[in-house]
């Protein structure tokens, strides 16, 4: 057989699945078992194919509605397909809800007994595991009190430690980690991570993309139903992040583009109708010649290591930001700055123009390309968003100022060397608006 | 290491064959399961399961009370607190095994919402649950008959088959309705009237013979009657068994337990989908 050896089989195999639901059935009655409901079609599902191999972690990301659960719920056989097939290859474990089949009037232990059960464990396979979910769960005292008198917390940390050893070889988990406190969540992750680097495979739903860029390999965003992008875990988180806040990754002024050979002054304003995309102003100052444009920024984009436009950089390695702009006016001094700001708003820092080869700023007539280096380790993973502005830096007078003119991704892998990243040996969640990695000098005293 | 792994293949068949092999995968869940239903209706103490008795005791008292001060003919042969109390202990049992069953796909629909298992483990594990309480009645029967010296039946052997009659109907009655309840908000009431109705068209305060001949082809309708012929027949000697009845019964409850897995399957398939 010319089989590649190397190639691990495939668990998940996904072939054309639909799942239609019928909004506001007319079937009343025992018609509502025996005959198909008509009404308003809804496709929760749509024609949806892909492959998932032994030890691959997938995670499945889209907004609200876009068909993620009902995947999960198909591929856990909770539910049925309207059309298509699947061939689930090892035993699978869906995770919907943290707590499934908890009775309250049993005790904790006894609700590991049930709860297993309910997975399809025997009785052996309970009994060796037991210990383990009592001890991972962190509720040992009251393992023998009825769950009815457990916090939600507690009761959120046995069912997710029920669940984290039931050991199958497909794990699905569908936003099981939006219950308990951040450290238990942090536990989960870091007991995902466990039980995925031992060649499980992962499926996992999550609005938290921070959570998929680290412990997916591969994501597939759906959206209405469809596979909008299905690729490495990074780009597709990027691309969705993007798409929600409806920000570019490049930013190109157009009417610049179209009005190369007209006159400089034809140039309008081009505004993103979207209201966080990029937002251009102009500000004249009092008393100066309104008319006449002394500048006009005509590109930015964000290099990756090899010098190629990209969207994301990884967190270890070297990036660069480059700036085109046209400069019209003699002696005006112009100069680009970069206004570097996170996904929630704040301010990281301000790029102002030191480049030594031109001290007094740009004062001839010209277009200019302007690239800086963005060293690896320094800003920390997520959504960075670029505001770029050309100024005239003494006395003050801004000319171009393009707010949100592009946004780019940091990302790092669950792969990497973490010594060579500022987190060193945590495995943690690693806070912080930057993450530089500084040199440490120790010595025996 | 190289065990073959375990394949599942989902496809869009809508109603689920049910499978021995893997209703044996999940014979700890059905262990549990009957545990538990047997927890809450006998509590910590197997005792409590004489609280069951109390009802068909207080009837059957009062019962013999009214039969000596009427002087009634019920038409029975046995000595009648022991036709009566073994009439009244089987039904009642029927009855509510019939009602727990009608309600185990509401009770459980949650949970099948959210994993997948055998939608038929929960109803199995209602009937499996009751085994303890059918002991109880037997002994309590028995005792009763040991006190009015009827000895045992040469038909002993039918007891069993007896009782998986009983069970058979009482799971065909109560899958069907489990099933309807999803659909008509009522059906759970209207299976209590019927069971309510039910106990005086059987043969359990008096034998049917005591009815005009016109009347007792309708009444030879409800298939309970053949189910206590043939228990009381298996249990008391001399007098024999009804088996055109019990025949009847039977054929009944298989075309109820076909009709009433067909709609439990696809009620089940409706419950999991308007999760």
């Amino acid at each position: 057989m010319a089989e590649a050896p190397q190639l691990p089989h495939i668990s998940i195999d996904v072939r054309k699945l639909s799942k239609r639901y019928v909004l506001g059935a007319s079937r009343k009655g025992i018609g509502r078992l025996f005959r198909t409901a008509t009404g308003d079609e809804h496709w929760a599902l749509n024609n949806v194919s892909f492959e998932i191999r032994s030890g691959e972690r997938v995670g499945i990301i889209g907004k609200n509605g876009a068909g993620k659960s009902t995947l999960l719920k198909i591929l856990s056989r909770v539910l049925v397909p309207t059309s298509g097939e699947a061939i689930i290859t090892g035993r699978a474990t869906a995770l919907l809800e943290v707590g499934t089949g908890f009775n309250p009037q049993l005790s904790g232990l006894e609700n590991i007994y049930l709860t297993a059960a309910i997975y399809g464990l025997s009785k052996a396979e309970i009994e060796d595991r037991v210990q383990s979910i009592i001890d991972f769960s962190e509720v040992n005292r009251f393992i023998n009190a009825p769950v009815k008198q457990y916090s939600s917390g507690m009761r959120a940390r046995l069912g997710f430690s029920i669940c984290a050893h039931l050991d199958p070889e497909i794990l699905m988990l569908d936003e099981v980690l939006s219950v308990g406190d951040a450290a238990f969540q942090q536990k989960c992750l870091t007991r995902m991570d466990d039980m995925t680097s031992h060649g499980r495979t992962l499926l996992f739903v999550s609005h938290s993309m921070s959570a998929v860029a680290r412990f997916c390999d591969r994501c597939i965003w759906i959206e209405g139903g469809e596979i909008v992008d299905d690729g490495p875990a990074a780009i597709v988180c990027d691309a969705y992040n993007r798409s929600m806040l409806s920000l570019a990754s490049t930013y190109t002024n157009k009417a610049q583009d179209s009005a190369e050979t007209k006159s400089a002054t034809d140039t309008s304003i081009e505004t993103s109708p979207a209201g966080e995309g990029p937002k251009e102003a102009k500000e004249d100052e009092e008393g100066k010649d309104d008319d006449k444009v002394a500048c006009e920024l005509v590109a930015v984009r964000v290099l990756d290591h090899q010098g190629e436009v990209t969207s994301t950089i990884k967190l270890d390695q070297d990036a660069a930001i480059e700036i085109e702009y046209e400069v019209f006016e003699i002696d005006k001094r112009i100069e680009p700055a970069l206004h570097f700001r996170n996904e929630s708003g704040d301010m990281l820092f301000v790029l102002a123009f030191t480049d030594d080869k031109f001290p007094q700023a740009i004062n001839q007539p010209g277009r200019y390309l302007s690239r800086v280096a963005i060293p690896p380790n320094l800003l920390n993973t997520g959504i960075h968003v670029l505001s770029a502005t050309l100024v005239t830096a003494d006395p003050l007078e801004r000319h171009i100022s393009v707010d949100n003119a592009l946004a780019f991704t940091v990302y790092e892998t669950h792969s990497d060397d973490a010594q060579m990243s500022a987190r060193g040996r945590y495995a943690r969640d690693f806070p912080g608006v930057i993450r530089p990695r500084l040199e440490w000098h120790t010595k025996q005293t | 290491m190289n065990e073959p792994l375990e394949q599942f293949h989902i496809t869009s068949i809508k109603h689920r064959k049910l499978s021995v092999r893997e209703l044996w995968s999940y014979r700890e869940l059905l262990r549990r399961m009957s545990h538990r239903q047997y927890r809450l209706r006998a509590g910590k103490s197997f005792l409590n399961l004489i609280w069951p008795f109390i009802r068909p005791a207080v009837m059957t008292l009062a019962l013999i009370y009214l039969r000596q001060m009427s002087g009634a003919n019920f038409g029975v042969d046995l000595p009648y607190p022991l036709y009566v109390f073994s009439g009244l202990c089987f039904w009642f049992f029927f009855a509510e095994l019939t009602i727990n069953l009608a309600g185990s796909l509401s009770s459980n629909a949650s949970l099948l919402q959210k994993v997948y298992f055998p939608p038929i483990v929960p109803p199995l594990a209602i009937m499996i649950s009751r085994l303890p309480e059918l002991l109880l009645i037997l002994l309590a029967v028995g005792g009763l008959q040991i006190y009015f010296g009827v000895g045992l039946s040469e038909f002993w052997w039918a007891l069993i088959p007896a009782l998986l009659t009983l069970f058979a109907l009482a799971a065909g009655i109560g899958l069907l309705f489990a099933g309807l309840s999803l659909v008509y908000s009522d059906v759970t009431r209207i299976l209590e009237v019927i069971l309510y109705l039910g106990l005086f068209l059987s043969p359990v305060f008096f034998a049917i013979e005591i009815y005009p001949e016109t009347v007792r082809g309708f009444f030879a309708m409800n298939p309970m009657g053949g189910v206590l012929s043939a228990i009381r027949g298996s249990l008391f000697t001399g007098i024999g068994i009804d088996w055109s009845s019990w025949g009847y019964a039977l054929i009944s409850a298989a075309a109820l337990l076909l009709a009433g897995i067909s709609v439990f399957v696809r009620a089940e398939h409706l419950v999991r989908e308007n999760g």
